[in-house]
């Protein structure tokens, strides 16, 4: 009995030091990827726990495989946005300026209720107060609401330029063109789109541009005037 | 910092699983060769009609497995072992008796054992699906 708890013992802290590595801190933060080892492990740890005839290598070895794949995914997703979205898939706008999204509600087998549900859950109970309404890779719903009829509707905002690289579909839906942002860097000094850490257009029709820490992180508020006089 | 420990962690991870794939493979390889050729004595002794010879040599046998086996068990399954265990115990009650074609029969299932242990460490395809 005394080896059946310790190995209980070993196999908790073995776990908890390898989910502790993973850098994840709740499952609703979890990628498909991360939910993978979370699960697994538990049930790869149960079987040495309560079997002595299986030596705890039988445990610690696949844990060890799952945990070096998650941070070979985990470190290609970092690297390429295209293997990422492979992996996690891309946030999906259900609703758009309070209109559901049908087509793409149905591509992502996400029903009514199923919105009507999360909406609930973010003490959001009445459609009609949505004006966006977002999927998240993770499962979990971002909602913006609408404000007094007589204030200005929220925008959403959009990455334009994320880790050095262009987010066409943003730039597609914007109608904005590539070389004219770049005119516009230019005049912020910005000479590659590589130095660009994200260049984000925020609702109100500004841009917010950061730079890479090797050009010093710098933080550059682009007013909307400015924005918009490039950008038309 | 923490990046820096599970970077260490990720490679200390990667050597020590290199090693699990290595070491204990090329221990198994090693043992098992020579307990087969320790099986080979104790049956050309017994065809010969050498018991106490057959014996020694089956002593020589149990004790060289004994050995591998409180290693193996560290990363073995130990029903796999018990597996190798059952014909070699019953190897040495044929000898006993002085049942040649029983030991036979017990040291081909006693080799056969081995080559099974062997596979799963040595990480053979057919066992992969």
């Amino acid at each position: 009995m005394l080896i059946l708890f310790l190995r209980a013992v070993l196999l908790y802290l073995f776990i908890l030091f390898i989910l502790r590595m993973t850098g994840k801190r709740q499952i609703a933060d979890l990628q498909p990827f991360d939910l993978i080892i979370t699960m697994a492990a538990a049930d790869l740890a149960a079987t040495a726990i309560s079997d002595t005839d299986i030596p705890l290598l039988y445990s610690i070895v696949p844990i060890l495989a799952l945990y070096l794949v998650q941070q070979t995914v985990a470190f290609l997703s970092l690297r390429s946005r295209r293997f990422r979205t492979f992996v996690c898939g891309s946030p999906l706008l259900l609703v758009r300026e309070g209109v559901l999204q049908e087509g793409i509600m149905r591509e992502a087998n996400y029903t009514v209720a199923d919105l009507s549900d999360h909406l609930r859950a973010q003490q959001v109970f009445d459609m009609k107060s949505v004006q966006y309404a977002i999927l998240e890779t993770n499962g979990t719903l971002s909602v913006l609401e609408k404000q007094a009829a007589d204030q200005p509707q929220p925008k959403l905002s959009y990455m334009l330029i994320l880790d050095g690289e262009w987010c066409r579909t943003a730039l597609r839906h914007l109608h904005l063109q590539p070389k004219v942002l770049r005119e516009l860097l230019k005049r912020y000094g910005v000479k590659e789109i590589e130095d660009v850490f994200y260049l984000q257009y925020l609702g109100d029709g500004s841009l917010r541009l950061q730079l890479k820490e090797k050009r010093g992180a710098k933080i550059r508020d682009i007013p909307k005037k400015e924005a918009k006089e490039l950008c038309s | 910092m923490f990046v820096k420990v599970r970077r260490t962690f990720t490679v200390l991870s990667v050597l020590f699983l290199l090693g699990l794939f290595l070491l204990p493979s090329l221990y198994l390889r090693d043992r098992c060769a020579a307990l087969n050729g320790l099986c080979d004595a104790v049956l050309t002794d017994a065809r010969s009609g050498d018991g106490p010879a057959a014996r020694e040599a089956y002593g020589t046998l149990t004790e060289a497995y004994e050995a591998m086996r409180r290693k193996a068990e560290l990363f073995m399954d130990h029903q796999v072992m018990d597996d190798v265990t059952v014909p070699l115990v019953l190897m040495g009650v044929y000898l006993d008796a002085e049942d040649v074609v029983s030991l036979e029969a017990a040291a081909a299932e006693f080799r056969q054992a081995l080559s099974c242990m062997l596979a799963i460490e040595t990480g053979d395809i057919r066992l992969l699906l």
